[in-house]
């Protein structure tokens, strides 16, 4: 019975898998549009970094508050790579992962080990660096003008110039970065990530090398986050300082948490979420405050960002699920609650994170 | 053969000694019990071979070579795993997934290998899957693997433990009180899986309260009293001995 | 190198220093207490400054506006620490730190609105010549700056030496479960935690302003220098985040005088990353990494 029911998840997930895909390659016919579909695009791009973050957040624990420097070390990487020492797209893409993952590697060796502020934190710093470093070196990167003349993406001699081949490209990585992080949930690997929540000790005792793990994890969705500024870059053909500044990944947490954090189609729903609030921001905010500035969607992305955490912790995915459980729940009465575990969860374990953890 | 060595450790907790020279070994295909009153030590001395804490003084040996201080990760990989008396399953997940974190260490193939489905991958899974399987039906909790593991009743949350630690296949492993808990039929069937052990090649060092147990699934008992070795010998020689019995046993117990 | 640009380094240093030492103070009071990490402090100095300027405008009196506006502020964490933190007292930490991250966000975004992307001035707490120390000129605001930060100190040391209600912090930080049983409530402590955090920021941010002017995104980085120099002081002790304050204060303004002014706040976060690679317990802090 356990394997037909394995059978049936993996059925419903191939489903899931191929009507996707049949979606994304219909909606160019459908939206012809390009300012439509370019949003698609940019949807794709910040989708794959987010689908990164929530590898971090929700399956190593800790919060990345720099994958913007990430994200724009992959777009100057790649942009610099193919402008001044014109280099194939493709390999300076690969490049650009390189250091990115070579960078990730240092601050989370250093920080992955302490409390889940520090990595927070070094992440900050390490993004703060970054921009400041993209806005100083002038000679380089152009100063805070940026540069432009970054070539398309090529393949080969394949050329990805127009709006639609773009678009299958930047999907064509989406489905990679999905289907990639899915797999390393589904793995022992995922697993053993799943059970340091549950339990750092256990886990530890049954051999699992938590500290290693992070690190992958934390590599692996700094490179995704490069990727996704490389294809960023070569969809743009110009880059500035400003979308990799402290407000991005800001703006990267908020959809990762909107989405929900330990999943991975979360990411495409908090992204998409996000994208659409702030278009509806810009048509209703003018009208109800009509002397407001241009960054003006930053508090609501703040509050709603709070109000999330607080009353929905699993995101639009999560809440949902949970929804779905405690629905099926209620339906079947045979779930046993443990009577044990009431003490346990009135005592401040999981608030009193200094003691616990 | 000597499986595992514990020479004069010792450890402190500020101003209390919880171990305190403690001498013992345990033979390979053993059962070793270790009894004592609440805060003789016993714990600790579990969380000092199992590397949760690390010991002051004294050193711990496994097959002839020190462990004392390495990480619980570094003890895992060598073949010593443990349960725990206050239960540390992992409640966000399922009974079988708990078990196969248990068998993670099967499993050689790194992220990217798994990311990318990497051939092998697959078996390896199915081979850590069978592993979680055949554990639980040893613990006899087959027909439960899908169930979140904190819906189970407390008893069969020590047994899912077990099995837990049981995939890991381990050479030693530390069951730290497991029937606490538990009711005189689930007892008398977590004695028998317990004696059962050594014929899988896993050694056993048991915490146990319930004396009933340990007079007979143990081949010997250390007793420990405040952190210090009070006695050793057989299950006769416990049972017979006027300290041990004037110092814990008492006659409630039998 | 002369001799006289050195101190005139130093003396930038310090006073920078004690503003950061301000910050960080607030950090690790909150940290110790209730083991979470508050984004938003960087927002208590701008609200502090941005309040003060504002009220000095209209024309109150600088000193009834400095302690307006501590209070004020000091109400401002105490919402803030009913409204957000309370609620999400059990969360895991991570979403905490998201939740404090928003938080401030959001407050830049209204100070934003409100106050618009001017500066706002802030007249000196003194008139008169600046004084000469060893060469180098410091201004009298700048010693404005040390005296009341050392005050504020001395005072924060007396309380938790002093007081009861400083003892309970103490137990509080030390054991939650056992302070809880004695008696001592860690979510009052919380509370009260928060709210002298936002003023000892509020206080930050005012003494500051007359230098360097308030504008509403100030906060960022001021906060994030501060975090740093508690870090550096190991993140749970007073005189560490005193110290780290002063240290990197100084190194800031060695770095800005004798490298770049540019990379100023990159030499700050490359100390940051240094010292957490090589002594992530800080320079004074013991170490308490987390076992894995």
């Amino acid at each position: 019975m356990k394997q037909k029911e394995r059978a049936k998840k993996n059925y419903f997930k191939c489903i899931a898998q191929i009507l996707f895909m049949l979606m994304v390659a219909v909606i160019p016919l459908l939206i012809t549009n390009t300012y439509y579909l370019g949003n698609i695009v940019l949807i794709g791009i910040y989708s794959i970094v987010v689908i990164g973050l929530c590898l971090l957040m929700g399956y190593a624990g800790q919060v990345s508050l720099g994958h913007a420097a990430f994200y724009g070390l992959g777009a100057y990487g790649s942009g610099l790579l193919t402008v001044n020492w014109g280099w194939e797209p493709l390999p300076a893409m690969l490049a650009a992962a390189l250091i990115t993952a070579l960078v990730a590697y240092v601050i989370g060796a250093s920080t992955l080990k302490l409390r889940e502020h520090y990595l927070a934190l070094a992440t900050l710093g390490a993004g703060v660096i970054v921009y400041i470093f993209f806005n100083e070196q002038v000679n380089l990167t152009g100063g805070p003008s940026g540069f432009s003349g970054i070539p398309y993406f090529t393949i080969g001699g394949w050329v990805f110039s127009s709006e639609v081949s773009y678009y299958y490209l930047v999907w064509f990585f989406v489905f990679v970065a999905v289907v990639f992080a899915r797999n390393v949930v589904d793995s022992r690997i995922g697993r053993a990530l799943r059970a340091l929540h549950g339990s750092e000790l256990a886990a530890a005792c049954m051999g699992v090398p938590a500290y290693k793990y992070k690190i992958q994890v934390f590599v692996v969705s700094a490179v995704y986050g490069s990727v996704a500024g490389s294809l960023y870059a070569h969809y743009v053909t110009f880059i500035s300082p400003s979308p990799f500044g402290f407000q991005a990944s800001v703006e990267f947490v908020l959809m990762a948490a909107i989405g929900g954090l330990a999943s991975i189609w979360g990411p495409l729903f908090g992204v998409a979420a996000v994208l659409m609030l702030t278009e509806l921001l810009r048509a209703v905010v003018p009208i109800l405050l009509p002397t407001a500035g241009g960054e003006f969607e930053i508090i609501f992305f703040g509050l709603i960002l709070v109000a999330v955490m607080i009353f929905m912790p699993g995101g639009l995915t999560g809440g949902v699920k949970d929804w779905w459980v405690r629905r099926s729940h209620a339906a079947s009465p045979g779930t046993v609650t443990d009577p044990d575990k009431a003490p346990e969860d009135i005592l401040p374990s999981a608030g009193s994170g200094r003691l616990s953890k | 053969m000597t499986l595992l060595g514990v020479n004069r450790l010792t450890r402190h907790f500020g101003g209390v000694t919880a171990v305190n020279f403690v001498d013992f070994h345990v033979e390979q295909g053993e059962i070793v019990a270790i009894i004592g009153p609440n805060g003789a030590g016993k714990t600790t001395l579990f969380n000092l071979i199992s590397g949760v804490v690390s010991p002051d003084s004294g050193s711990i040996t496994y097959k002839g070579a020190e462990i004392g201080g390495l990480t619980p990760e570094k003890i895992a990989a060598l073949g010593i795993t443990r349960t725990f008396q206050n239960l540390q399953l992992f409640r966000n997940m399922s009974v079988v997934e708990n078990v196969m974190v248990g068998a993670h260490r099967r499993g050689k193939k790194g992220m990217l290998q798994a990311g990318l489905r990497w051939p092998g991958v697959a078996a390896e899974e199915k081979s850590i899957y069978s592993r979680a399987m055949s554990s639980l039906e040893l613990v006899g909790l087959p027909g439960k693997e899908n169930y979140p593991a904190e819906v189970l009743p407390y008893g069969e949350q020590r047994l899912l433990e077990i099995a837990r630690a049981m995939a890991m296949e381990p050479e030693l492993i530390l069951l730290d009180e497991p029937a606490a808990g538990m009711n005189q039929g689930e007892t008398n069937r977590l004695g028998e899986l317990v004696a059962g052990l050594p014929d899988m090649g896993t050694t056993v060092l048991l915490v146990e309260h319930n004396m009933e147990m340990v007079m007979t699934v143990a081949h010997r008992i250390v007793v420990l009293d405040h952190g210090s070795k009070l006695a050793e010998g057989t299950p006769e020689d416990i049972q017979n001995d006027a300290q041990v019995i004037s110092a814990y046993l008492g006659e409630e117990v039998f | 190198m002369h001799i006289n640009e050195l101190m005139q380094f130093l003396l930038t240093g310090l006073t920078l220093g004690g503003i950061y030492a301000l910050i960080a103070l607030g950090f690790v009071t909150i940290y110790t207490v209730t083991g979470h990490i508050n984004f938003t402090q960087g927002e208590f100095v701008m609200l502090g400054a941005l309040i003060t300027a504002s009220m000095v405008k209209g024309g109150t009196g600088l000193w009834a506006a400095i302690i307006a506006s501590i209070l004020l502020v000091g109400l401002f964490g105490a919402l803030f620490e009913r409204a957000v933190i309370y609620p999400a007292r059990n969360s895991p930490v991570v979403t905490v730190i998201i939740i404090t991250i928003g938080f401030s966000v959001a407050v830049r975004g209204v100070a934003l609105l409100i106050w618009g992307t001017q500066s706002y001035p802030l007249p000196s707490f003194s008139s008169g010549e600046p004084l000469y120390v060893l060469g180098a000129t410091m201004n009298k605001q700048s010693v404005w700056v040390l005296c009341l930060s050392l005050l504020a100190v001395s005072l924060l040391f007396a309380f938790f030496e002093r007081t009861v209600m400083g003892k309970a912090l103490k137990a509080c930080a030390i054991n939650r479960v056992a302070a809880r049983l004695m008696g001592i409530s860690p979510q009052r402590m919380s509370l009260f935690c928060f709210t002298l955090s936002a003023m000892l920021g509020a206080l930050a941010g005012i003494v500051i302003t007359p230098t360097t002017t308030a504008t509403y995104d100030m906060g960022l980085m001021l906060g994030l220098k501060g975090f740093v120099a508690a870090v550096l002081g190991g993140l749970t002790s007073t005189t560490g985040a005193v110290l780290g304050g002063f240290l990197l204060g100084i190194l800031e303004a060695m770095g800005a005088g004798l490298i770049s002014s540019g990379y100023k706040d990159a030499i700050s976060f490359l100390i940051l990353l240094l010292v957490l690679l090589k002594r992530p317990e800080g320079l004074l802090g013991k170490p308490d990494g987390k076992r894995v």
